[in-house]
């Protein structure tokens, strides 16, 4: 088309303008008509859907591709128009974070854009969910990802919540929770992501006919604590692999917890397709080197060097004279009636001894001696004079021999409790509490509710009052305090009464952590179910007892 | 009556760069130009591109071509900007600082980005009027440049014109003189 440029004869235009040579006016070219979008961040309420101009033509005329070539367009223009990824990742990128992401946590981040499949397997109190949260935006913003899918233990929805607001407060968040109809709305309800318990999604998954949460593929599901999978046979592990899922992350820092088939079923969730039968077991070398491929894993001392160290101390007790003698007692007699039920003795039996052994080591009610008490009370005076505070774990929440017991006698130091039976909300004041308040000394958490997912960085001691069959947990436990955000050197104290049960385990313990250790790095486990039958029968020297019951 | 603080400018409220970029294709004897605005955060807001084939011929040298190309295509795409950006920002393949000031003229600051070289890193250099420091222009080129949007808008942009213009030899020709 022949025309001549008339601009230099029209008034400038915006803020560009201030005059066009007049030369333009003669020659023949072909100048196209100037197409405008607007582009701009996605539009979250229309969840991810670009917000776009409509590609004006700008002498008003419509453009010419028909409808869907032109969203298409416009919706892959909204992408490349968005800074990399590389960049939205940084400090001072367009995503604005509310602090830093630390060099590694960019590297996890970019691992997890990277892959479809990951086991994003950090030591914990590296901030795995902080690199989950940081990817899912990155993916929103790139208008990769229009649904997500977060399960976590339920202990911990509130805490992916606060997380969430606060790393992604641009991200429509949905929990599910409450009654089966309320559930049955909420899955249905537009949103970035979902977030939900893993019992509650064992439920809808199980038990629903056209379930919701199957309706459709999510564009990542994200397994939080994902050891609770490790068994392929439970409900929860099989209700969440049959979740269809085009990404699929895994956050866990024990991936294995018990045997080499916790990790096989973790690759299951990983590498295969919804409801496809387990892969066959592989050999250890041969499983090794798959989870090598798919997993990423760093460790406090190799990413956070200026960490404050962390210490651990075996207190050993001696009890004192009128505990040892009900301790002795209580374990003859219990060896009395176990060998005169020879013929029944189950697994059961001996497990029952041994907790009420465990309890008698950190109290003996009929005198009101607890060796353990005596010298928490003095350690904790002695911290909290140099303005120091603590948590203090326990596997037993009662007011004899557990938390309630720990809180009478640790009334001085104000002390808060946090346990299983508390509700979500009441869990979650304690906490706020505990972080903004600093006359509350010390907080007294029961291992299986307090143990993941807190960041209690304010204290800086840590007290295990009893011993659990899992090291792993009491390295969960002790990531609370020792983790991102602690300016302290960290003391772990671990009680063990000498020459009784809890000095058996703990040997138990650190023999099977050995050979573990040997054959997977960091390798922690349960040794509850880990141990054999004719183990745990040895722990009280009645192995001879066992009659093949269960 | 409201109380007065001091307010620390969010990067959104600095202001909106536009990144302008033409890309010259011999063998098909056409120009392809895009004006990219982003905000202080690297946020992209509008996106203008246009076309413009050239005659050719004895009295239509290839530099006198190029030359009043740029500029026409570049104020073609001023023209559809709805937005009025504080600073200009181009790549030297437009021209020399000298036809740039003269030819392309915008009224706001205007800086041409040399790209980094081999130990030399990128740089921008006023093309017009450089700003005071306390200039919105100087503001926001503080800013593009300490969030790293010195030349990475360029790769959008070439991106995007890539897309919008598929049938174009621009993925070729974009490539052999990358930015």
């Amino acid at each position: 088309m022949d025309f001549s440029i008339g601009v230099a004869k029209r008034e400038p235009v915006g803020a560009f303008r201030q005059g066009v040579p007049a030369y333009f006016e003669v020659g023949k070219w072909d100048l196209g008509r100037a197409i405008r979008h607007t582009v701009g961040w996605f539009d979250f309420d229309a969840l991810s859907e670009p917000v776009m101009g409509d590609g004006a033509v700008t002498d008003g005329a419509e453009t010419e591709a028909p409808l869907s070539d032109a969203a298409d367009l416009m919706r892959r223009l909204a992408v490349v128009l968005q800074p990399p990824v590389t960049m939205l990742a940084t400090p001072d990128g367009v995503l604005e974070w509310p602090s830093p992401l630390l060099p590694y946590q960019r590297e996890g981040v970019l691992a997890l854009l990277s892959r479809r499949a990951l086991l994003l397997a950090d030591s914990m109190g590296l901030g795995k969910t902080i690199q989950a949260i940081a990817a899912l935006r990155v993916l929103v913003h790139q208008g990769k990802l229009e649904s997500a899918l977060i399960v976590c233990p339920a202990s911990l929805l509130i805490q992916w919540r606060r997380e969430l607001a606060r790393w992604a407060p641009d991200l429509k968040v949905v929990p599910v929770s409450g009654s089966p109809s309320e559930r049955g709305h909420l899955w249905r309800v537009p949103a970035h992501i979902k977030l939900v318990g893993y019992e509650t999604l064992r439920g809808d998954v199980m038990d629903l006919r056209d379930s919701p949460v199957l309706q459709k593929p999510w564009g990542v599901v994200i397994l939080d604590e994902a050891s609770r999978i490790k068994n392929r046979r439970s409900t929860i592990s099989v209700a969440c692999k049959r979740l269809p899922r085009e990404r699929r992350w895994l956050l866990t820092g024990t991936p294995l917890e018990n045997s080499i088939e916790d990790v096989a079923s973790l690759l299951d969730f990983l590498l295969l397709d919804p409801d496809s039968p387990p892969a066959p077991l592989l050999a250890p070398a041969e499983l090794k080197a798959q989870l090598t491929a798919n997993q990423l894993r760093r460790r406090k001392e190799d990413v956070l060097p200026d960490l404050p160290p962390k210490r651990i101390s075996d207190i050993i007790i001696e009890l004192p004279p009128k505990q040892r003698e009900a301790y002795d007692r209580a374990e003859q007699e219990g060896i009395v009636q176990l060998t005169h039920s020879a013929g029944s003795v189950t697994i059961v039996h001996v497990l029952e001894l041994i907790s009420r052994l465990k309890q008698l080591c950190n109290y003996d009610p009929s005198s009101g001696e607890s060796g353990k008490l005596t010298d928490i009370v003095e350690r904790m005076r002695t911290l909290v004079a140099e303005g120091q505070r603590a948590l203090i774990f326990s596997q037993f929440t009662d007011e004899i021999f557990g938390v309630r017991r720990l809180a009478e006698a640790l009334r001085e130091f104000q002390p808060l409790t946090f346990t299983g039976s508390m509700s979500l909300r009441q869990r979650a004041d304690i906490v706020e509490r505990f972080l903004a308040q600093p006359q509350y000394k010390t907080l007294l958490l029961s291992l299986r509710a307090g143990a993941q997912g807190l960041n209690l960085q304010t204290a800086s001691y840590v007290f295990h009052f009893d011993r659990w069959w899992n090291p792993a947990i009491e390295e969960q436990a002790d990531s609370r305090v020792h983790r991102l955000g602690q300016t302290y050197p960290v003391t772990i104290y671990r009680y063990i009464c000498a020459n009784t049960i809890e000095d058996r385990i703990d040997a138990k313990l650190r023999e099977k952590r050995k050979i573990f250790q040997e054959v997977v790095e960091d390798v922690s486990l349960d040794i509850g179910s880990a141990l054999t039958e004719s183990e745990i029968f040895d722990l009280l020297g009645v192995a001879s007892l066992r009659g093949g019951h269960r | 009556m409201p109380v007065p603080y001091r307010k620390t400018p969010r990067a959104a409220e600095i202001g909106q760069a536009a990144y302008l970029d033409i890309l010259w294709l011999p063998t098909e004897h056409t120009f392809y130009g895009g004006l990219l605005i982003i905000d202080g955060k690297g946020q992209p807001q509008e996106f203008v591109h246009n076309t413009l084939a050239a005659p050719s011929g004895l009295l239509w040298p290839d530099d006198k071509v190029r030359s009043l190309g740029n500029v026409m295509l570049a104020h073609s795409l001023f023209d559809a900007c709805r937005r009025e950006p504080d600073l200009l920002i181009s790549l030297p393949t437009l021209g020399s600082p000298e036809v740039c000031r003269a030819e392309i003229a915008p009224s706001i600051p205007y800086v041409q980005v040399m790209p980094a070289e081999e130990g030399i890193p990128a740089q921008w250099n006023w093309i017009n009027e450089p700003p005071s420091d306390a200039m919105r222009a100087a503001i926001l080129a503080q800013e593009l440049a300490r969030r790293g949007y010195i030349v990475e808008p360029f790769e959008r942009l070439r991106h995007a014109l890539r897309l919008v213009y598929p049938q174009s030899g621009l993925r070729e020709e974009t490539e052999m003189d990358g930015i």
